[in-house]
């Protein structure tokens, strides 16, 4: 991505664009086009990260470019060390993004150590769990669940200095290993809990994938109950006319 | 889709619901972080508004457009997927009708009891939102789309749940931005808005969807409360530190199996699902855990039972609450 669309998309966050500017931005974003390649990156390491296959081993690029970007964020952390989250500073666009491109790989790095030292053997585990890294502005990426055992020690040792301090620890007893499933398998049983959960329940509502388990389930649902379909009746729309109030700051 | 779902915008980024329950009217500009997450619950109830967001979560931007109109007296709101095959959902007071048009489906939930939505729902006040959750009020900036916003973090105790950052304008209390992060700092989940409006008034006809439904197939769903959490003979579950049993429901969960006992749990602010289902002949449910967008899930066999946890908090967290359902007595077929 070009620091030009880097700073566009900063500017649309900030509100800084113009809605003809903004429109052009956001059809790019929905044309994926370099921002697709952006988020593939983190998608990537979220991949290796849920893979059973020591994908990280195998994709030596992969691994040097997180080094690379390791690298990087050291020195960008070592000039924020000692900032609260809270005391986020609101950066020049430019740095803006530098927030964004440099600390969502080393944020996923540390998350991988994590995934990495959990996945292991049977039995009592000791889970590093680092600090809280300082502010920071990150494309979200997918949540990391495990990886394979291969390069443990090292990418552990990486993320604990990347924080430098010393981890956190607690013991989780294991009853058994536990093999990763695909997030299709949990699809219903998100659908069910999002009612329950804002953050995931915008994400079920619109995401294909369980939109596609939602409507099974609903069927199922509706075999069961011997409910009829009530539409349209039972989809209440507004009379034609002007609702609302002066709700002006 | 459950009206439930919808709950998540009137709910506000995952914080709205503990001080709607509790909020007041705030005109006054707040002092303190709790202050100012009521008036944010105050704000996304009692105001008009039109926006455009960015939903970043799981390597994946979507765009959407909410809109809410105040003053109808049952609530009137419109969420619309303005990316991939433009899905909608409308609200009207307690019902939801989720449109799905590459589906050609309507999916509704009209609770035969208007306060079932709220009693299945969790209650929270800031007091215990406290017990788990630091409330941190951080830096006022020139913020986001031009207006100056007020930074406000729920920072966990431990490392059993995940913290928000939420970017507030100032002027309002709505929220501009909200970030979801894990014990590590990252940020799993995060909603930017990249438009904002607060007209007098909304034309109906942007409050009702554009989808033409003939020919759509209409779906209900139904959720049937097992009784009140306090009622439930299952003993005391070994938990982790913070977590209540909030509800107890039974629903079909996979399509041809026996309902399941749903469990949730929440901490004050996060939760947690478990599903508790009988294994049935012919069945060979699998053990493991993945991840959902910005939630984990486990599922583990206990007995003849397959039981599923899943929520927004550390893999850990999941894995501890799916274990704990071993001690409910009773609960396991």
């Amino acid at each position: 991505m070009s620091d030009a669309v880097n700073e566009q998309l900063s500017a649309l966050l900030d509100g800084e664009l113009s809605p003809a500017e903004s429109e052009l931005v956001l059809k790019r974003l929905e044309r994926q086009g370099d921002l697709k390649a952006k988020l593939s990156r983190y998608a990537l390491i979220g991949e290796a990260l849920r893979a059973t296959e020591p994908v990280v081993a195998a994709n030596a690029a992969l691994l040097q470019g997180v080094a690379s970007a390791i690298a990087q964020d050291e020195a960008l952390l070592e000039s924020h060390s000692g900032t609260q989250p809270t005391s986020h500073r609101q950066p020049s666009r430019a740095g803006w993004w530098r927030a964004v491109s440099g600390l969502g790989i080393a944020a996923a790095v540390g998350i991988l150590a994590v995934g990495l030292v959990q996945r292991g053997a049977p039995g009592p585990q000791v889970v590093a769990v680092t600090a809280p890294p300082v502010a920071s502005s990150v494309l979200p990426a997918a949540p990391s669940v495990s990886a394979s055992p291969v390069s443990a020690a090292s990418v552990s040792t990486l993320a604990t200095n990347l924080h430098h301090g010393e981890p956190l620890s607690y013991v989780t007893p294991l009853p058994h290993a536990v093999p990763q499933r695909p997030a299709s398998e949990f699809a219903n049983y998100a659908v069910a809990h999002a009612p329950y959960s804002s953050a995931l329940g915008r994400q079920s509502v619109m995401s294909g994938l369980v939109a596609e388990d939602v409507s099974e389930r609903s069927v199922e649902v509706l075999g069961r109950t011997g409910l009829e379909p009530l539409f349209p009746t039972a989809v209440p729309t507004l009379a034609t006319g002007a609702v609302g109030r002066d709700s002006h700051p | 889709m459950t009206a439930a779902r919808w709950q998540w915008w009137v709910s506000a980024l995952a914080l709205l619901l503990p001080f709607v329950v509790i909020a007041g009217v705030t005109r006054t500009e707040p002092s303190s972080a709790a202050g100012w997450l009521q008036q944010m619950g105050s704000a996304l109830v009692e105001r008009t508004y039109d926006g455009e967001f960015l939903h970043l979560a799981a390597g994946q931007a979507e765009r959407l457009r909410i809109l809410h109109a105040a003053d109808v007296a049952e609530g009137a709101e419109r969420l619309i997927s303005l990316s991939g095959v433009g899905r909608e959902i409308v609200r009207r007071g307690a019902v939801v009708s989720c449109y799905l048009p590459d589906q050609k489906r309507v999916l509704v939930e009209s609770p035969e009891e208007q306060g079932l939505l709220l009693g299945t729902l969790p209650r929270f006040d800031v007091q215990s939102l406290q017990a788990n959750y630091q409330l941190l009020l951080g830096s006022r900036s020139r913020g986001l789309l031009g207006r100056p916003t007020q930074v406000v973090e729920v920072r966990p105790r431990d490392a059993h749940r995940f913290g928000y950052r939420l970017w507030l304008d100032v002027a309002t209390g709505m929220p501009v931005r909200s970030d979801l992060y894990d014990q590590d700092g990252r940020v799993l989940d995060q909603v930017l808005f990249i438009r904002l409006d607060f007209p007098s008034t909304l034309a109906a006809k942007l409050l009702n969807t554009s989808i033409d439904p003939r020919g759509y197939t209409v779906v209900n769903q139904r959720q049937h409360l097992l009784a009140a959490p306090s009622a439930l003979p299952w003993g005391t579950l070994p938990l982790p530190p913070g977590f209540k049993l909030i509800s107890a429901t039974e629903q079909v969960v996979q399509s041809g199996q026996p309902s399941a006992r749903h469990l949730v749990l929440s901490d004050g602010l996060a939760t947690v699902s478990v599903f508790v289902e009988p294994i049935t002949s012919g069945q060979s449910p699998r053990e493991g855990q993945g991840a959902v967008g910005s939630a984990y899930a486990m599922s583990l066999i206990l007995g003849a039972n397959h039981v599923t946890a899943i929520g927004e908090v550390p893999a850990d967290t999941v894995r501890l609450i799916a274990l704990s359902i071993e001690a409910a007595t009773g609960l396991l077929r």
